[in-house]
């Protein structure tokens, strides 16, 4: 188990180290001078030389890969280029705690909506009701967040006082307000993600209904709802587990669409406009936390399921990615 | 094996490797085609294949022959007779969709807006499946470092969602169609390959390739000629996943006003950027219609998909 850990960590670090070469190079392969784009066209010669410095764009490659890389150690980007005095990493914290509402929030009402699904649908399996589960959650899950989400403001936050067109509740709102306020969003997530799964959790339960233990413990004659329990639902959800893992990486950074129709301060929209005004401190730290955050989160979804089932560690440990 | 599915490079390499056992392939050829002929019985069969190509030609002929669909110019604002123009004037009437905050005709933009997606998405797509499939074969193959490394770079990409690192790379070389081609094609040859790799490992343990390798087969040929044409469903099925996702972003990215387009020109993201926050005001017609047009695109193109995987596993 050590040994499947660590080996998972090792890699983690080389993938995130290729990211951190890749987020260095941007500022020197992007066309035209950077330091004039981030410091306007009319800038004096010194502020062009403060923002070259700051950029270590004078530096080599190299000398500016060790210099990120000392500042991944540290975790001081150095302040960001469009709200100066404001420390990068200050302000990423700042959207990522943001993110985490939404993402929690969202989770609690997607998880058991989409899991119920998929298993309602495993029990039906070939019904109308299994049909119209898989099909629909299918047909949802393509559509893109910002599309859903101007629907959503039309058919519902414009005719009904009650879903809030901005995501983002006032400071000091009860927790109340908060979650009303991230209803449509969740909603918006919800429609991404019930189909993907739905149809996962279906999966997983219909392979656990027809495996020789569930299968044995029926003809033991033990009742539906102890071998669901007892046997089905650990198995069952491997899978979805390993789904959510992969996916928040894409949740706490993707839903850049989202997060500007319902305009909320999250990750994504902190990255979108990052990049948008050459803000590379603020944009390096973003896209450097958003990697992290998809590390662990798949690293904590291969435990969960190294725990549900001891063989999915063998299995892991062969793969090899 | 149908020769349109393969690479066109790897097809004129492997005819000269074909030579020298020319009555292998062919005897496998066939049983394969009937087993294509039924698998493609079973999808003409399905309801969801039928709606999402129905839906799908329907958006290819306006991509194609737009002004068959409607007269209606879509970037020049409609006049009445006595030249003033209609802006906001809701659905019904001269304007099935309405028009737009500068009385440009909705409908006309919709139909219109099919042609940049329906050209930009394919081309991505068909560069990815051409790359992912020529890398995932060579990382499932060979294995090994090559594999190790390749696996790398592909997690590293895989590992920051697409619509981010499309941000990343298309404002770092320009808001241009071709950039946005080649960054599109390039996210997506990440998942295309780590698919094929997955695929052509399993091939590469059974028998007909440990027994092409003991006749002293040439890699490439085994790898052309033996796996690839046992790995073509897994790459239809990923070639149209990986269409719907190329809209998805490529609509995101319009909206996200990154597309480079201009935004005179009828486009449905950029049409949803430019309109939607109008829809508090109650103005909802020039957002929802290509709105919906993105959502029935990606829904046709996933049906498609989804009936394509399940007539392959049937």
């Amino acid at each position: 188990m050590a040994r499947f850990i660590l080996r998972r960590l090792l890699l983690s670090l080389i993938t995130l180290g290729i990211i951190l070469v890749i987020v260095t190079l941007i500022p020197n392969i992007a066309p035209g001078d950077p330091a004039r784009k981030i410091a306007g066209g009319t800038a004096s010669p010194e502020r062009l030389m403060n923002v070259r410095e700051s950029l270590g764009l004078d530096d080599s490659v190299l000398t500016q890969l060790k210099d990120l890389g000392g500042s991944v150690i540290t975790l001081d980007f150095g302040d960001s280029f469009t709200k100066p005095g404001e420390s990068a990493m200050g302000l990423v914290l700042a959207a990522l705690w943001k993110s985490t509402k939404l993402v929690v929030f969202s989770l609690a009402l997607v998880v058991p909506l989409s899991v119920a699904g998929g298993m309602l649908a495993a029990f039906k399996k070939d019904t109308w009701i299994d049909r119209t589960i898989v099909n629909t959650g299918l047909a949802l899950s393509s559509i893109p967040e910002f599309v859903a989400g101007v629907i959503l403001l039309t058919v519902l936050a414009v005719p009904y006082g009650f879903f809030k067109v901005g995501a983002n509740a006032p400071d000091g709102a009860s927790q109340l307000t908060v979650a009303q306020h991230l209803l449509l969003p969740a909603l918006v997530i919800l429609t991404v993600y019930f189909g993907y799964i739905a149809r996962v959790t279906r999966a997983g339960t219909i392979a656990a209904l027809d495996s020789d233990y569930a299968r044995t413990a029926f003809m033991k004659g033990i009742s539906t709802r102890d071998v669901f329990l007892k046997h089905v639902f650990r198995n069952a959800l491997q899978p979805t587990v390993a789904v959510i893992g992969t996916q928040l990486g894409y949740l706490f950074g993707g839903m850049v669409g989202l997060e500007i129709v319902f305009n909320y301060p999250g990750l994504g929209k902190l990255i979108f406009n990052a990049a948008d005004s050459a803000d590379y401190p603020l944009l390096r730290t973003g896209v450097l936390t958003v990697a992290v955050i998809y590390m662990f989160a798949t690293l904590a979804a291969d435990l969960i399921i190294a725990w549900m089932n001891p063989r999915a560690r063998v299995l892991t440990e062969g793969g090899g990615s | 094996m149908s020769d349109d599915s393969t690479p066109e490079p790897v097809t004129q390499d492997a005819a000269s490797g074909a030579e020298s056992t020319p009555e292998l392939p062919e005897v496998a050829g066939a049983t394969r085609k009937q087993i294509q002929r039924e698998q493609l019985s079973v999808l003409f069969s399905t309801p969801g294949f039928i709606v999402g190509m129905g839906i799908l030609l329907f958006w290819v002929l306006a991509a194609l022959f737009p002004t068959l669909i409607t007269g209606t110019d879509p970037i020049i604002s409609v006049r009445g007779a006595d030249g003033n123009t209609f802006p906001r004037e809701p659905p019904g009437g001269e304007a099935w969709f309405g028009t737009d905050q500068i009385g440009r005709d909705v409908f006309a933009r919709v139909i219109h807006g099919a042609g940049s997606i329906l050209t930009i998405a394919p081309i991505a797509t068909a560069i990815a499946i051409a790359a992912g499939t020529l890398t995932g074969l060579t990382m499932g193959y060979f294995l090994g470092w090559v594999d190790e490394f390749l696996s790398r770079i592909v997690e590293s990409i895989l590992s920051i969602p697409v619509i981010l690192m499309a941000i990343l790379v298309v404002f770092t070389f320009g808001e241009t169609t071709p950039v946005i081609i080649g960054t599109i094609a390039l996210l997506f040859t990440a998942p295309v390959a780590r698919t094929v790799r997955a695929a052509t490992i399993a091939e590469a343990q059974l028998d007909y390739v440990t027994s092409a390798k003991m006749r002293g087969e040439k890699s490439f040929f085994i790898i052309v000629q033996e796996i690839l044409p046992n790995v073509t469903g897994v790459i239809v099925v990923e070639l149209t996943v990986r269409l719907g996702y190329a809209v998805f972003t490529l609509a995101t990215l319009a909206f996200l006003g990154v597309s480079g387009r201009d935004p005179q020109l009828p486009d449905w993201g950029v049409d949803v950027a430019q309109n939607w926050e109008r829809i508090g005001a109650d103005v909802w017609w020039p957002t929802i219609f290509p709105a919906l047009a993105i959502a029935s695109l990606v829904i046709a193109v996933n049906l498609v998909a989804d009936s394509i995987d399940r007539a392959l596993k049937s």
